[in-house]
C-alpha cells in the first residue's frame, strides 16, 4: 500500500469515526497532493457545499466519499526528502551592544520534519530563525542550502527561504488579489491561479472570510491568511516566528495540526521550523524540539545534564501540603521534590513508571489539579 | 462596466502581475482620457478669435491657468496611482523576480508619469488642431494677401508715409535718406515738409571680419585686417575685387561684442550705420546725394511712400530679428527688402497708380469682412474710409486713423517733439476712426505660430527629465524602502554641500582661475567615486549604507554624463577659439557638443541611463538579498 493510499484510508476512518472536520482537512491535504486541478475544483465545490449546508452531515459524508473514491484512482509520487534542506554548522551570532551570543548552533533541517524552537524570551529564537532565513548575518559557522532546483542568485535564495515574522505586515486591497498576486509572480499557469487560491483558502478554513478586508479580520485569521500566502509560494522551507502568539488555545492546536499535515505532504513536503512559547502544543507536533537558553542550543534531550535519561520527572499541581505529598510519593521511590511557587516537580528513578506514581497518589486520595510527565519535555528546563 | 473592469483586472493579475501591480493599463487609460479632455479644451479655447489677439496664444496653457488645472490633476492622479501601486510589492516580498522585471517596472513608471504630467501637449495640440482646421493655408494666404494690400490704408502713423519711406521704384530701395537737418546740403536736391528735411544718398560699404584669436589677446588690440569694400551693397563684397583696401580697426572686448555693442565708430563723418551678420560687420557710408524727383510724386506724406509689409507670413511672434544700429539710435535702415516685401510694395504702388476706386473699395470691403471675422475692434465703414484715402492725383495723406479706440495716438508725435508745426499737423490729421490693426497682426502671427510651431522640440526634454526624476524617486522607494531613501536624500545634500565648499574654498583662494575645467572635474571625481562604490562595493557595507550608495549611484549617473558633456564642450570650445580665422564662418565649422547637439545629448544620456539602470538592476537585486542586520 502506498503512502497516499494509507492516507486515504486514514481519511475514511476519520469519517467513519464521525471526525468530520479532521477528516475533511486530511481529505483536502490528499487533494492537494494530487496537484490535479480537476480534483481541486471538486474539493472547492465540496467546501462550498459544506459551508452552505452546515447541518447536513450525511450529505457532506456522501460527497466526501465520492471525492475519496475519485482520489483512489490517483497516484502520488513521493518527493525526495533524504537530504537536508538547511545544513547549519556551528553558527554563532554576537550582539556587541548587549553582549548576547547565539550559538554555536548546528542542525540539519529536513523536509517533512517539524522543528519546534522553544526558549524563554530573549534567548535567540527569532535570531536563529532569521539567520536561517538569511535575514540576519552570522559571525561564524557555515550555512548551506539544498533545494530541488539550482539557485542562481542570492535574491533567488532569499525568495526560497520563506520567513514569516511574528508581526506580519498589513495587507492592502483585496485578500484574494494578494493571494493571486503570489501565484502569478510564481509563474503559476493563469487558468490554475483562481483554483489554487480557492483551494488554499478552503484548506486553511478561510472560506467565509475571503471577501473581508484585512482590517476586518481577527489576529488569528490574519495569521491564517499570512500562512495561506506563504504556502502558496510552494516553499521547501518554512520559518515561522511565533505563529501561535495571537491564537486561542483551540486555534493553536488546529493551526499546528494543519501545518504539520501540510508540511507532511507527499508530493510537496516542507521543512517547518517554528518558534513558540506554547511548549506543550509545539512538542506535540514537532519531530525535533530545539531549546535555546542564553543563546545556547540544545536539541531535544541532549541537554548536558542527563537527568531526562536517568530520571522520571513529574509535574504536579495540587492543594496538598508539601510534607504530606513528600511522604506519599516516597512510596514511589521519590528522589526529591521541588516547589517552584506554582507547581511541584517530583523526581523519581528511571525504574519508577508513571502509573506507579498515579496509583500512589490515588490510593492516598490526593486531589490533583494537574499532572504531567515532563521527563522528555523541554518544559523541565523552564520549570526547574 | 464594473464587471468589465473586474475581468480585465483578473486577466492582468493572472497573466501580467507586473502590469497589474503598476496599474499601467488603468493609468494609461485615465491619462489618455485626461489628455483627450485637455485636447478638447484646447480646441474650444480658440472658438472665440479674440483669444488670438493676445500675444503668444501658443502659450495659452500657461496664461489661462490651465497649467494649474493640469498640475493639480497630475498630482491627484499620481497620488492615487502610488497609493494603489504601493499595496503590493513583489520585490520587497522576495517573490521571484529578474533584473529585467525590475527594469520593466521602472519603464512602467516612466510611461505612467510621462502620460500624467504632459497634459500641456494635448491642450496645445488641441489649439493647433483647431487652428489647422479653421484657418487653412488657402484661407490664410488669401486673407493675408488682402490684409497686406489694404495695410497702406490703415494710416495710423504718419512716419510711415513721409518721403523717406519711399522704396519703390528702384533705385529708391538702394538709397539712404538723411533727416539730420545739420547735415542737409540745402544747395542739393532735398525735400522739406513741416520743418522736416529729407535728402537722399547713395552708399558705399565696408565689411570687417572678426579675428577671434585677436579678440582673445586683449582689449583694443590693433591689427591689420583685410576688408572688402563695395559701393553696391547688393553685391557680395567678398566676391567683388574692386575697392579692396586695408583699414585700421580697433576691436572691443569679446563680451562687448557679444552684447552687440557697435564697433568703434570711425572718425569719418560719412559713416551712417552698420549691420552685423555672423562674424562680420558691414559699415555703410554716404557716397553722393541723389535727386529722386523723377521717382516720387510728392515730398509730402503719401500712400505712395508706404513701403512696409504689414504681415510677413514667415513671421513668428517668437522671432527676434537681428538688431542693428545707426548713429541716431533709430530703427533699422532696411536695405535688404525681402522678395515678398518688394512684391507687395510693387503691387501696392501699382494699385495706387491704377487709382481704380472700385478696386480699392472692393479691397476695403474684403478687409472689413476679415476684421469682423477676427473680431478686430474698429469703427470703419467702407465709404468714409474710401473717402479718406482716395485722392487719385498723388494719394496724399488727408487723415489718420487711430490704432485703437482709446484716444488719439500721440506716439507718432514723439519723433517730432521739437517740431511744433509737425505736431500740430499730426493732431489735426487724426480722424475719429480707429482700427486695432496690431491685434490683427498678433492674431495672424498666433495662427502662423500655432500652425507651424513644433511644441515638442524643446519642451520634450523638460518633461522627459521631470519624468525621469519622479520615476527614479519612486523606483528608489520601491526597491530600497523609505529609510535608505531618506538617508540618500540627506547624503545627496551633504555631497552637494561638500562640492560647494570645495568650489567656494578654491574660488576664495583663486585656485580655479588657472583652469576652467576644475569645477567640472572635481564634481566628476566626487560623483564618479560614489557611483563606483555603489557599483562595486555596495554589498560590502551594511544594508542601509549599501542602500544609500545604491540610490546615490542611480541618482548620480545622469549628472555624471552631463558633466562629461560639459567637459567635452569646454575642451571643444577652447579648441575652436584657438582656430585661426577662416574663410567660412567659424560657427559653421567648429562643433561644440553642448551648443550644437544638446537635444541629441539629452536623448543619448536618457538612453544610456536606461541602459545603466537595466544593467544595475542585477546589483539592486543583490543588495535586496543582503541580510537586514
Amino acid at each position: 500500500m502506498t503512502v497516499f493510499e494509507t492516507r486515504l484510508l486514514d481519511v475514511r476512518q476519520f469519517f467513519d469515526n464521525n471526525d468530520l472536520d479532521l477528516g475533511y482537512r486530511r481529505l483536502m491535504d490528499c487533494c492537494m497532493d494530487t496537484q490535479d486541478m480537476g480534483i481541486y475544483l471538486k474539493c472547492i465545490d465540496l467546501t462550498q457545499w459544506k459551508e452552505s449546508h452546515p447541518e447536513d452531515k450525511e450529505g457532506f459524508m456522501a460527497r466526501a466519499s465520492q471525492l475519496l473514491d475519485r482520489l483512489s484512482s490517483h497516484t502520488v509520487v513521493p518527493a525526495a526528502i533524504a537530504a537536508p534542506v538547511i545544513n547549519a554548522v556551528a553558527i554563532t551570532k554576537k550582539y556587541s551592544s548587549s553582549g548576547f551570543v547565539l550559538g554555536p548552533a548546528t542542525l540539519d533541517v529536513y523536509k517533512s520534519h517539524v522543528y519546534g524552537l522553544v526558549g524563554e524570551n530573549g534567548n535567540g529564537k527569532t535570531s536563529l530563525l532569521r539567520i536561517l532565513a538569511l535575514e540576519l548575518s552570522y559571525d561564524s559557522g557555515e550555512l548551506g542550502y539544498s533545494f530541488d532546483s539550482v539557485i542562481t542568485s542570492d535574491y533567488e535564495l532569499r525568495s526560497r527561504l520563506v520567513y514569516v515574522p511574528q508581526r506580519t505586515q498589513k495587507w492592502y486591497g483585496s485578500l484574494k488579489d494578494n493571494l493571486k498576486f503570489v501565484l502569478s509572480n510564481y509563474n503559476t499557469p493563469p487558468p490554475e491561479i483562481e483554483t489554487r487560491m480557492l483551494m488554499m483558502i478552503a484548506r486553511l478554513g478561510l472560506w467565509n472570510y475571503q471577501d473581508l478586508k484585512w482590517s476586518e479580520l481577527s489576529s488569528g485569521y490574519k495569521m491564517r491568511f499570512e500562512l495561506a500566502r506563504t504556502l502558496l509560494r510552494k516553499p521547501e522551507v518554512l520559518l515561522l516566528d511565533e505563529p501561535l502568539a495571537n491564537l486561542d488555545v483551540l486555534a493553536q492546536q488546529v493551526i499546528l495540526e494543519d501545518l504539520r499535515s501540510i508540511c507532511n505532504s507527499i508530493s510537496h513536503p516542507i521543512a517547518l521550523v517554528l518558534s513558540s512559547q506554547q511548549l506543550y502544543e509545539v512538542e506535540k507536533i514537532s519531530d525535533t524540539v530545539i531549546y535555546l537558553k542564553n543563546g545556547v542550543y540544545t536539541e531535544d534531550n541532549q541537554k548536558d545534564d542527563t537527568t531526562s535519561d536517568t530520571q522520571l520527572i513529574i509535574e504536579i499541581d495540587c492543594n496538598t501540603a508539601r510534607t504530606t505529598l513528600e511522604t506519599v510519593l516516597k512510596e514511589a521511590d521519590l528522589v526529591k521534590l521541588e516547589y517552584n511557587g506554582g507547581v511541584y516537580l517530583a523526581y523519581f528513578p528511571q525504574t519508577t513508571p508513571v502509573y506507579r506514581v498515579l496509583e500512589v497518589l490515588g490510593r492516598h486520595s490526593i486531589n490533583l489539579t494537574y499532572l504531567r510527565d515532563i521527563s522528555r519535555s523541554t518544559r523541565r528546563f523552564f520549570v526547574s | 462596466m464594473k464587471s468589465i473592469i473586474a475581468r480585465i483586472n483578473k486577466s492582468l493579475l493572472e497573466n501580467y502581475p507586473l502590469v497589474w501591480n503598476t496599474k499601467l493599463v488603468w493609468m494609461l487609460s485615465i491619462g489618455l482620457g485626461i489628455h483627450l479632455l485637455f485636447f478638447l479644451l484646447g480646441v474650444v479655447s480658440l472658438i472665440s478669435p479674440t483669444i488670438l489677439q493676445e500675444s503668444n496664444a501658443i502659450d495659452l496653457y500657461f496664461t489661462t491657468g490651465m497649467v494649474l488645472v493640469g498640475i493639480i490633476l497630475s498630482v491627484i492622479v499620481l497620488t492615487v496611482w502610488l497609493l494603489a501601486m504601493f499595496r503590493n510589492n513583489a520585490f520587497k516580498n522576495f517573490y521571484p523576480q529578474t533584473a529585467a522585471t525590475l527594469f520593466y517596472q521602472f519603464l512602467h513608471y516612466l510611461v505612467i508619469v510621462f502620460t500624467c504630467i504632459t497634459f500641456y501637449y494635448s491642450y496645445t495640440l488641441g489649439l493647433q488642431a483647431y487652428t489647422a482646421v479653421t484657418y487653412t493655408d488657402t484661407r490664410m494666404d488669401q486673407e493675408i494677401a488682402t490684409i497686406n494690400k489694404v495695410a497702406p490704408f490703415f494710416t495710423h502713423d504718419i512716419r510711415k508715409y513721409t518721403v523717406d519711406n519711399a522704396k519703390y521704384p528702384s533705385p529708391l530701395d538702394q538709397l539712404y535718406c538723411d533727416r539730420n537737418e545739420k547735415r542737409i546740403d540745402l544747395s542739393a536736391p532735398h525735400y522739406k515738409f513741416k520743418g522736416e528735411y529729407y535728402q537722399f544718398y547713395s552708399l558705399i560699404s565696408k565689411t570687417i571680419l572678426y579675428d577671434r584669436m585677436a579678440i582673445d589677446e586683449g582689449d583694443f588690440a590693433d591689427f591689420e585686417i583685410q576688408t572688402a569694400v563695395s559701393d553696391d551693397p547688393s553685391v557680395d563684397e567678398n566676391t567683388n575685387p574692386s575697392g579692396i583696401g586695408t583699414i585700421k580697426a580697433s576691436i572691443y572686448k569679446p563680451n562687448s561684442i557679444d552684447q552687440e555693442q557697435p564697433v568703434d565708430p570711425y572718425a569719418d563723418d560719412l559713416y551712417l550705420f552698420q549691420k552685423r551678420k555672423g562674424d562680420s560687420i558691414t559699415m555703410y557710408y554716404r557716397k553722393a546725394i541723389v535727386d529722386i524727383s523723377d521717382f516720387v510724386k510728392t515730398g509730402e506724406p503719401s500712400y505712395f511712400h508706404y513701403s512696409d509689409l504689414f504681415y510677413d507670413p514667415s513671421y513668428m511672434p517668437r522671432d527676434y530679428r537681428t538688431a542693428s544700429y545707426n548713429d541716431y539710435g533709430e530703427e533699422e535702415w532696411n536695405l535688404e527688402l525681402s522678395g515678398l516685401e518688394k512684391e507687395i510694395i510693387a503691387e501696392n504702388h501699382a494699385l495706387l497708380e491704377r487709382a481704380d476706386k472700385a478696386e480699392i473699395e472692393s479691397l476695403l470691403t474684403d478687409f472689413l469682412a476679415i476684421a469682423t471675422t477676427y473680431r478686430i475692434k474698429n469703427n470703419l465703414t467702407v465709404e468714409p474710409w474710401l473717402e479718406l484715402v482716395y485722392h487719385p492725383s498723388d494719394f496724399r495723406i488727408k487723415g489718420l486713423i487711430n490704432a485703437d479706440n482709446y484716444t488719439y495716438d500721440k506716439r507718432n508725435v514723439s519723433r517730432f517733439e521739437n517740431n511744433a508745426a509737425m505736431e500740430i499737423y499730426i493732431n489735426e490729421m487724426y480722424s475719429a476712426y480707429y482700427l486695432d490693426s496690431e491685434k490683427l497682426k498678433t492674431a495672424l502671427g498666433n495662427i502662423s505660430e500655432l500652425k507651424r510651431d513644433n511644441i515638442f522640440e524643446t519642451s520634450i526634454h523638460i518633461f522627459m527629465w521631470i519624468t525621469f526624476v519622479v520615476s527614479l524617486l519612486i523606483f528608489m522607494f520601491r526597491t530600497s524602502g523609505l529609510k535608505p531613501l531618506i538617508f540618500s536624500i540627506i547624503a545627496a545634500g551633504l555631497v552637494m554641500v561638500f562640492i560647494a565648499l570645495i568650489f567656494a574654498t578654491t574660488g576664495f583662494m583663486g585656485g580655479y582661475n588657472s583652469s576652467e575645467y576644475f569645477l567640472t572635474i572635481v564634481a566628476l571625481l566626487i560623483l564618479g567615486s560614489i557611483s563606483l562604490s555603489g557599483i562595486f562595493l555596495m554589498t560590502s557595507f551594511k544594508k542601509v549604507v549599501g542602500g544609500v550608495l545604491m540610490n546615490l549611484t542611480l541618482a548620480s549617473f545622469v549628472p555624471i554624463l552631463w558633466l562629461l558633456v560639459i567637459l567635452i564642450s569646454s575642451i571643444q570650445s577652447d579648441a575652436c577659439d584657438r582656430q585661426p580665422i577662416g574663410e567660412s564662418d567659424y560657427r559653421d565649422t567648429c562643433f561644440e557638443l553642448l551648443r550644437d547637439a544638446s537635444p541629441a545629448c539629452s536623448y543619448a544620456i536618457m538612453v544610456l541611463t536606461l541602459l545603466f539602470i537595466w544593467m544595475y538592476s542585477r546589483r539592486i537585486m543583490s543588495w535586496r538579498a543582503m541580510p537586514e542586520g
